[in-house]
Order: C-alpha cells, then structure tokens, then sequence
C-alpha cells in the first residue's frame, strides 16, 4: 500500500448498498431512455433530404474545428457576457463530469489511483469547476431574471432546466460540505469549496451524525436530480450539448450568400417537389441543426425584419422545425411557421452569422418558401415578379425591350450575336429598369469609356440572373434564366463578368457553377474600381470635400466578403471623410431589399430601410455611399423618413465619376 | 361527367393572364375535379393547367361539364363569340368579366366586374359558362417546376376550327335599352322583361358621394319603393372582397326579391313617427354615426331632430 493512501476518500461512503444499487438502476435506464431518444432522433434526421457531400469538409477537418470551438468560444465570445458565461458553465461542466468519471473509475473499476496528492489536485479542480460551472449559470440566471434582453426565450422550460442545473451544482457542493463536516480532516482544505461549506456546517452545529444524515439526504436528492438530468439531454435546448457541436462540425463552408444546389432533374425523376411543407422533405442538416438550437436568439437580434417588427422571428423558425419533428412526419409545417414569417425574410444571412453553433436560417426559410411556391400559395407581388421575370426576364414588369433604354445619350457597345467578349459589363434589372440603378449604370459606363477599355453590353440578350425569383422559392425559374444566361454567356465566350449589383455578382460567383461549368471569372464594380485606382489607370482628381459612411450590402460584405474594396475606393477619392456605422463590415445591417423584399411588402411596425438609415444619419455623415442599386434605392426611401436631417445616398461609381469629373 | 372545365389557350406564345386565373379558380374553388379543354392544345397552356392540378386534358366537343371557365387565350380569335356558341350548345348561362366564383347550394355564386370599380354577384343555377375577366386576381401560382413536370397527353387540333358545333345565329344587341342600365345581370333581366319601368338613366340622380352616403341613399331608395325590409340585419350579410358590407347586403336582399315584388312600388303607409320625414331635408349626423343610425331602425317616439344645417349657416354676431 502506498505511504499516502490516507490522503483520499471513501467513495459512496454512508450510502447504503438499496440506495446504490437504486441509483445505479435508474442511472441506467434514464440513460438507455436517453440513447433511445437521440436513436429515435437520429433517425428522423435521416428521414430528411441528403445534401451534396461538398457541404461539409473532412471528418479530421470537423473534429478539429470542433475542439478549437470549443476550447477557444470564439464564436459565442461575439456577445461578452454571453460568452464567457457559457465559457464558465462549459468548462465547470466538463471539469464536473471529468471528476465523476474518475470516481465512478476507482469505485466500480479495478484502478486505484484516487489517493494522495493526485486527490488533492484532482479536488481542487473539480471544486474549482464547480465554482465555475455555479457562476456560469448564475450569470444565466441573472440575465433571465433581472436583464431586459429582448432576445431571451422566456418560456418556463428553459428557465426550468437552467433552475435543474443550478440545483444539481449547489447540492453536489452540499453533499461534499456534509462529507467533510463528519471529520473535517485537513487535506479536505484542498477541496476549497467543499471545506468552507463543512465548516459552515459545523459552526452552525452540523456535526457528527446530523452531518451524515444532511450527506445521505443531499446526495439522494443529487442523484435524483443528476438521473434526471441524464434523461433530459436529449430534450428541448438540453439537446444542444449533443447536436451543437456536431452542427458546428458540419457547418457549411459555402460563402453565406450562396444557397444549396438543387438537382431538380433528380427530384422530378423521384417525383419529389423541391422546397419542403413538411419536417421531412428538409435536408437531414437542416433537421440536425433545428435540434442544436441553443436558443440563445442571437439570430433575433441581427435580424433586420424582426427590428423592423415583421412576423418574422429566425429562432422561432428554427424552434418551429424542431416543434415539428416531435409530431407527425406528415404534419404541415405552416400551421407552426406562418407565411408571413417567411416571406419577411431578406435573405441577409446576418442570422446565419450570428448563430453560435453554425445554423443555416434563411436557407431553411427558402426551402419553406419553395415548399409553398409549389403549393401555389404566394403572395399576389411575388406570383406577379415570377411571371414578370419569366415573361418579360426581369422582375420590374417593363418590356424586356427598353432594357437599353438606359443608355440614351451615352455610347454603349452591345454585342453582336456570337461575338467573342474580354469583358462583358452585365448591367442587370435594377441597371436596366430602376432609376436608381441606371444612374449607376451610366456612371459605370462614363469610367469604362473614360478608362478606353475593351468591353460590350448584351442589350436585350440579357435576362435577370434569377437571383430574386430564387430567393423567392421559385427554383425551376431560376434554373430555366440562368441555364439560357449561360448558354449566352458561352456563345460569346465571355472571359470576365463585370456587374455593379452584389445579387448579380453572387449569382454568377456562387450559384451559376452550380448548375453548368462557367469558364468566366467575375468582378463586383467596387473591386474593378479599387483596381483601377490602385494601377493608377484611374485619376480622380476633383474634391469631393463630403463626409459619407459606406454601407455594405449583404451580398457583398457578409454574403461574399468583399469588405475591403470599396474602402479602399473611399480612402482614395480626395478630401473624402469616412465615418463607419456601428454595424458594418459582415455585420452590416440589411437595407430591406434582399429576398424579394423589394417587390413584397410584409408590414411591420417599421421599415427596414429607415432603420438603416436613421443609423447612417447618426453617424452625422452627408451621404450613404454603397455598392448595391437595390440598397440604393432602398436607403434613398428611407432617407426620405428621416426628421430634419437630408441625407444623399450614392453608389461608388457615382462618387468616382464625380471625382473624375466626367 | 367532369363538375368543371377550364378551356385555355396562349396568345402570342405566353398564357395570358385570365388564363391563368381562370385555371386558378378553377382548381382552388372546385377542388380535384377539373378537366382541361385547350381548343389549340398549346403545350405552354396544356403544361399550365396539368400542373395546377387538372386531371385530365379532354376535346371541348367530349366535354360536358357543369362549370366552364374560360381564359381570354381559350376563347381565342372569336372571342365573346366562341363562349356564347358553348353557352347555346351547352344550355348553360353565360357570365362575362368573371372576377372570381364559388360553388354554393343552388349552384355556383359568381362575382363579375361591372368596370369602374362596381362588382355584382350572381347565383347561377344549372350549367355555367364563365368568361374570366384580364384583372381578375391569380388565385394561385404553378410554378415552374409543376409545369416542366406535368406529362401532357397529345392533343389532336383540327386546324381551323377550334370549336365545332353549329354557330348560332346573333341577334340584334338592343343599344338603346341597353344603354339605359347599369349593366348589371338583373337590370337587363328586368329590361328583358319589362320590368323595368325605363332602367335608371345615366346622368341623372348620380350621387356623388362616399361609399357609406351612396350605399345610405340605395338603402333609402330601395326601403322607400318597399324593395327591402327597412331593418335588415347589415351585421349577417356576407362580407365583399371590398369590405363593403353594407352594399353586399343591399345586393344580397335585392337578390332575394321575386319577380312580383319588382313592381311593389307603393308608398309605405304614413303612420307612427316618420311620417312625413321622407320628404323632408335629411337631418345632419356626423358621418361616422349615419350607418349606426341606418341600423339602429325607426326613430323612437318623441325623438328630437337635430337643427338642419343646409342652407346658410347662422352667423353669429359679435356682441359688443
């Protein structure tokens, strides 16, 4: 034996053998019920649709980008108190389980290692894991109870399960104060905690037998509670422990703008309509990630609807789904997730970024929408931009033959059928039909003249890229305008796309690949200006002598990236002041627009677009510069809202033609 | 025999859009039992239907349906002509400028666009013969999906002649007494008829007023000439797409008149409280509270009238 193997302590000590054994028995079967129930779940997330094996990386890939994950928090550490509480409530947890493991190891396992100074450092941890993981969730707590955040879910589950918690904690910390309150020896000041709460006892007169009997009661009601707990992991946000992590593993690595592909060819061959109405035609990721839900409501709060007042709640949609998978497989997923919800999305992604452990909302959202486009069941403005794109091949409802009209006074080259293209400047809907956008478009064709560069229009031969109709749901349509874009992209061997809108941009980076090989690279207008300034093709020389704040748009900053070069265009323009919003870069703020929501209407006790721009005002700046005709036309609205204060909004191209003085 | 048939065609290669209303309302108000009749069998409009739902794709001479809704694109180059030759030959009553239809107890309650805003409802009792109005409001969508998806059978299209029963023969369209009324279903039944009594001529007695006020002054004029009970119930009549629940009701009572009723036009007996007040300038009431008073029923006994306000206003004189 050992010289120091008194340092150490009798495991399951004053717990008489029916009360093991009962322990040991429920144990079992809550975790078998458990198993059982992930088993059941897992199963229904096999019921789900497959995605493509690209949407994941490789297993050592997962595993290591879970343990950085984990062990860093970098994700949940965005929000601070948030962060570092469940920094505390994790890591208690783990140093908690970790100590249990080695109990039950030298109790019920032929090891004996439990002695000594091992012990000693092994009680000092799991006390200090213990302090720990009570912090962790008394800052839980404290926010539930006394914070105002509007984005908690104040349903008595989650409170309930974080009180289980808490009672778990403090009575494993009684039941050591009680053990070491019989005989406080004096190697126990190592479990620091445990020490303190058995001296208190004693002081209170708590000694001897009543010490053993407060031990036997505390760790009869310990154990109840720890078997109640094993049973409930697989339930509501408990669940999370589990699928969290396994959803951060398979999180996509797609640019955040950019949906999964849809083989509809596949899906019409196995007579299977895309989009889902109910739980089960959702892909298998989309049902893992509803049950790894935290419902922190992280994706309430960046969400641009909800702060606008829509019907729209991210974290509901996904609770909806995760709702649904406890009923029928056949159970319409309407009835728990309104229309309206979805059709109030815009597509920003902000939610998807947002989200701790890797929950794609919105493209759940346009697979619900897709699952009520086949019902039929749309509102009147998107049926009317679905036919309008497919008849006419943009969604503004003008005559795809004025789509040159923009261009009157200005030498455009189109392309002559079958002509081979360097540079192909794709003007798109919002160039072509909107105001906004073909003010962009002249200017953007000033600089191309101005700079003596080789490019061509397509004229009429141009259709919308299909962007709106497919974040609309409306994906056979979107298949059918991108295949003939293509097809006349390749007819006239086209090498590089330049587009001024960030949709077109994403549509031809991200989604066009997806459905043919493209051979042409492409190049958002703010890169191609930045470009140009940094090779010093382009001299802007005039002073500009104005204060402007860039507003990034979705689908270039967050959905692409690109947050860089239209700074760099700022920074170059003479006697520019930049001031940034609070929220910008990849956690820029939606203007409204995306998604459709140019052309629906979903009310809410706000507008998205004076938000943004009550937002841009406050920054005291001038004029909103962006990058986007959509955003651009959605901030100029908005800017009309705003009390007193006149606020211009611009494109880059603009500022830059302006500073050329073209 | 299929309960309805939707009978669309294309018009420059695009399926227009009372076509695609008309197979919407045909698959939503009808349920599953809906048969498509394409008189040129375009594969754009065949495509369409199938994937809303129809069943099945028959010839126009095979079919006989109950209901017919026809798209301006199935009608085709004859136009109003082609669905009056199916109305004749089908026995069934032609209803132009359909807006939107539902199947009902007696038959099929059909709304139609009078233009200019008016709608009218109609109870049509045995086979029907619906022309969709352009404007009428898409019921649903079919996506693109659906319609790539939907496998239509051939379609054997004699050239030529899209419709092959006998043309009828037109009658004279009589403008004059037509011109006369509203245009509504039931003025031009009772023109028909005699019943009449000239029509309500155009540009005279126009009320030009909010819709509360004109449905006020057609509530008046109708309880004064004993057309309606004077104290119906707004409250149960059934709600317009409009919102206007009291000019439904005026129509949804009219609707319950029986021919003989039409000519009942002596004066209410002069007795109790409003005797006399029908000749008198209205009372003032804010306008807020004339429907409540509308409803509200006979004045009670002793009721005080407000001081009327045409006329000049009193001005009041400062006092020195």
């Amino acid at each position: 034996m050992p010289m120091d193997e008194p340092v150490s302590r009798e495991i399951m000590g004053n717990v008489p053998m029916w009360l093991a054994v009962a322990f040991y028995m429920a144990a079992l079967v809550a975790c078998g019920w458990a198993l059982l129930a992930l088993m059941r779940r897992i199963r229904q997330h096999r019921l789900g649709r497959r995605v493509a094996h690209s949407e994941s990386s490789s297993w050592s890939g997962s595993v290591v980008a879970v343990l950085r994950y984990l062990t860093f928090h970098r994700q949940l550490l965005r929000d601070r108190f948030a962060g570092v509480a469940h920094m505390l409530l994790f890591y208690g947890f783990f140093v908690l389980f970790i100590g249990t493991c080695l109990v039950f190891l030298e109790h019920d396992t032929p090891l004996h290692f439990f002695y000594g100074r091992f012990y000693l450092v092994a009680s000092l941890v799991i006390d200090l894991g213990g302090l720990a993981f009570l912090a962790g969730l008394s800052m839980f707590l404290y926010r539930r109870l006394f914070g105002n955040s509007q984005r908690i879910l104040r349903r008595a589950y989650v409170a309930a399960l974080l009180w289980l918690l808490l009672a778990i904690g403090l009575t494993g910390f009684v039941l050591e104060g009680a053990r070491i309150a019989v005989d406080r020896p004096d190697f126990e000041r190592w479990s620091v905690a445990g020490y303190a709460i058995g001296l208190g006892l004693n002081v209170i007169g708590i000694e001897g037998d009543a010490a053993l009997r407060l031990h036997r009661f505390s760790w009869t009601v310990h154990a109840i509670l720890c078997v109640a707990f094993f049973g409930l992991v697989p339930w509501r946000f408990f669940s999370h422990m589990v699928y969290g992590a396994v959803s951060w593993a398979l999180r996509t690595r797609r640019p955040r703008s950019m949906l999964r592909p849809v083989d509809l060819q596949a899906q019409a061959l196995a007579k299977q309509a895309p989009g889902a109405s109910t739980w089960s035609q959702l892909s298998w990721i989309d049902l893992l990630q509803a049950d790894a839900c935290t419902t922190c409501g992280r994706c309430n709060e960046v969400c641009p609807a909800h702060a606008a007042g829509k019907p729209l709640h991210p974290r509901d949609v996904v609770l909806g789904i995760r709702e649904a998978m406890d009923l029928s497989e056949t159970h319409d997923l309407q009835s728990l997730i309104h229309a309206d919800v979805l059709w109030s999305c815009t597509t920003c992604g902000a939610c998807n970024e947002a989200c701790p452990v890797g929950i794609e909302v919105y493209d759940k959202i346009v697979e619900l929408r897709r699952g009520t486009v086949e019902a039929g069941v749309v509102p009147t403005a998107a049926s009317v931009c679905f036919e309008s794109s497919a008849e006419e091949f943009n969604p503004f409802r003008k005559p795809n033959a004025d789509r040159m009209s923009w261009a009157a006074g200005l030498n455009v080259p189109v392309a002559e059928e079958g002509m081979p293209i360097e540079l192909l400047y794709w003007v798109g809907c919002a160039g072509s039909f909107d105001p906004d956008g073909r003010s962009v478009s002249r200017s953007m064709v000033k600089i191309l003249n101005q700079l003596g560069v080789s490019y061509r229009v397509l004229g009429t031969r141009e259709r919308c890229t299909g962007d709106p109709v497919r974040r609309m749901g409306e994906e056979g349509l979107f298949q059918e305008l991108a295949r003939a874009n293509i097809v006349t992209l390749n007819n006239h061997s086209v090498r590089k796309v330049l587009t001024h809108c960030p949709h077109c941009f994403n549509s031809f980076r991200n989604e066009y690949p997806q459905l043919d090989n493209v051979s042409f690279e492409v190049e958002h207008h703010t890169q191609f200006l930045a470009r140009m300034l940094a090779e010093g093709k382009l001299q802007v020389g005039n002073s500009l002598d104005q204060k402007v704040t860039f507003h990034d748009p979705c689908y270039l900053g967050r959905g692409n990236g690109e947050t860089q070069a239209p700074r760099r265009v700022l920074s170059s323009l003479p006697q520019l002041t930049h001031v940034e919003m609070p929220r910008h870069g990849r956690e820029s703020f939606c203007c409204g627009a995306g998604g459709g929501s140019m052309w629906l209407d979903i009310r809410g006790e706000d507008r998205v677009e004076n938000i943004r721009a009550r937002e841009a005002a406050d920054t005291g700046a001038r004029t909103i510069v962006t990058g986007c005709p959509f955003c651009k036309g959605m901030l100029a609205a908005g800017s009309e809202s705003l009390d007193g204060a006149e606020i211009d909004v611009r494109d880059l191209a603009e500022l830059v033609v302006e500073a050329e003085g073209l | 025999m299929a309960k309805t048939a939707v009978i669309i065609g294309c018009i420059d290669g695009a399926l227009p859009a009372s076509d695609r209303a008309a197979t919407a309302l045909a698959v939503t108000r009808f349920g599953d039992d809906v048969v498509l009749c394409s008189p040129r069998g375009e594969e754009t409009a065949l495509r369409y239907a199938l994937g809303a739902g129809a069943n099945d794709v028959i010839p126009i001479d095979e079919c006989n349906a109950l209901v017919y809704l026809v798209g301006r694109g199935g009608a085709g180059v004859n136009g109003n002509l082609m669905v009056a030759q199916l109305a004749t030959a089908r026995k069934a009553t032609l209803v132009l400028d359909v807006l939107d239809v539902e199947a009902c107890i007696d038959g099929v309650r059909v709304w139609r666009d009078l233009g200019r805003g008016a709608r009218e409802e109609l109870t049509v009792t045995g086979p029907a013969v619906l022309m969709v109005a352009d404007d009428a409001p898409q019921q649903m969508y079919v996506s693109r999906f659906r319609q790539i998806t939907a496998a239509p059978p051939p379609v054997e299209v004699a050239p030529n002649q899209p419709i092959s029963w006998e043309p009828v023969r037109l009658r004279p369209k009589t403008a004059d007494l037509m011109s006369r009324t509203t245009g509504a279903a039931r003025d031009r039944m009772f023109d028909a008829y005699g019943l009449n009594d000239g029509g309500a001529e155009r540009d005279k007695h126009i009320i030009a007023a909010d819709a509360e006020i004109c449905a006020e002054h057609l509530v008046r004029y109708l309880a004064h000439h004993g057309f309606v009970d004077r104290h119906f119930a707004v409250a149960d009549a059934p709600v317009d797409r409009s919102g206007n629940r009291q000019a439904l009701a005026v129509i949804a009572n009219v609707d319950q008149i029986l021919p003989d009723s039409a000519n009942v036009r002596s004066p209410r007996p002069i007795q109790g409280p409003t005797r006399g007040l029908q000749r008198r300038p209205r009372p003032y009431r804010p306008a807020a509270d004339r429907l409540g008073k509308l409803l509200r029923g006979p004045r009670p006994l002793g009721h005080a009238h407000s001081p009327r306000i045409r006329g000049p206003f009193p001005v009041a004189r400062k006092k020195d």
